[in-house]
């Protein structure tokens, strides 16, 4: 990336607009957000109550709820690790689109299976 | 296919999970939980320049999966134990679902276990590369990166303890 565009000796392409390229100047300095120790420690808490929770529930018989209830608990979980474990909380919105179109694609991955099943 | 096969065979699934431990997953889970915090926080460490907090904070990560191994190594031994391997002919007379449940669960925790592995390695690249300073608080990027791949194994991980063990 050519953050210091105006300066250059050479030309850039005109095809990159110029308020890109300071979003994308903007975007590297983003990169180094400092997670605090306490923050981590949270979430860790946070991850292992949700945990015992996720045990505890599947453990009264709700039948065919459990299964549910679990997947829904273990979204959440996956949630917060992506959100603050991976960063993906102080990433720029390109990033979250980017992970929401992957899972959009594993769902529907599931779903096309399971219409080739049912239609056998 | 697991989606599949937990639609078709809803009861034998049932039956299969409950012989597998939910305290060694759930421990399992927990080990996971807090390796994944630690490498999170090595990262911390590394960006503040505190070196010696990295390094302790990535052993614990390493240490953290050798113990999730060990669990692992005992889980597997009991079941082969009990004549639950694959192949093996108990598993052969059982139903068909929990036939196809163990194979599912053999697969799948296998799968992970492998990917711990590599993590594993990855990791201890890392611990050496911060010892020696080739990772530092404004080059960080292979930690990071190497982080982000156990957060990966352990968000796998916290898909598959509900789907396998918490079944029941």
């Amino acid at each position: 990336m050519a953050p210091g565009r105006f300066n250059l000796d050479f030309l850039v392409p005109f095809v990159i607009p110029n308020n890109l390229i300071i979003y994308m100047d903007a975007q590297n300095h983003h990169e180094n957000h400092v997670t605090s120790y306490s923050t981590l420690a949270k979430v860790l808490i946070v991850l292992l109550a949700l945990t015992f929770l996720t045990i505890t529930v599947t453990g009264i018989h709700l039948g065919p709820l459990t299964v549910a209830v679990a997947l829904i608990i273990a979204c959440i979980k996956g949630g917060i690790v992506i959100a603050w474990f991976m960063h993906l909380k102080f990433e720029s919105p390109i990033f979250r689109y980017m992970v929401f179109g992957v899972l959009l694609l594993f769902v529907l991955i599931i779903v096309i299976t399971f219409f080739d099943y049912a239609f056998r | 296919m697991y989606a599949i096969f937990r639609n078709q065979y809803s009861d034998n699934f049932h039956t299969a999970a409950h012989e597998l431990n939910a305290f060694v997953g759930a421990l399992n889970t927990v080990i996971l939980l807090i390796s994944s915090a630690t490498v999170a926080m090595a990262i911390t460490a590394v960006q503040k320049g505190n070196k010696s907090l990295a390094l302790i904070l990535v052993g614990i990560t390493l240490s953290m999966a050798l113990l999730f191994l060990i669990n692992k190594y005992f889980e597997w031994g009991h079941k082969i134990h009990l004549g639950i391997y694959p192949g093996s002919e108990l598993l052969i007379k059982l139903e068909h679902g929990e036939l196809l449940f163990f194979g599912l669960y053999y697969f799948m925790t296998g799968l992970h276990v492998f990917h711990i592995f590599v993590g594993m390695v990855i990791l201890s690249v890392i611990f050496f590369k911060i010892k020696s300073g080739k990772i530092h608080a404004t080059d960080y990027v292979l930690l990071e990166n190497g982080g982000l791949y156990w957060h990966l194994v352990d968000l796998i991980w916290i898909f598959l303890f509900p789907l396998l063990y918490l079944i029941t």
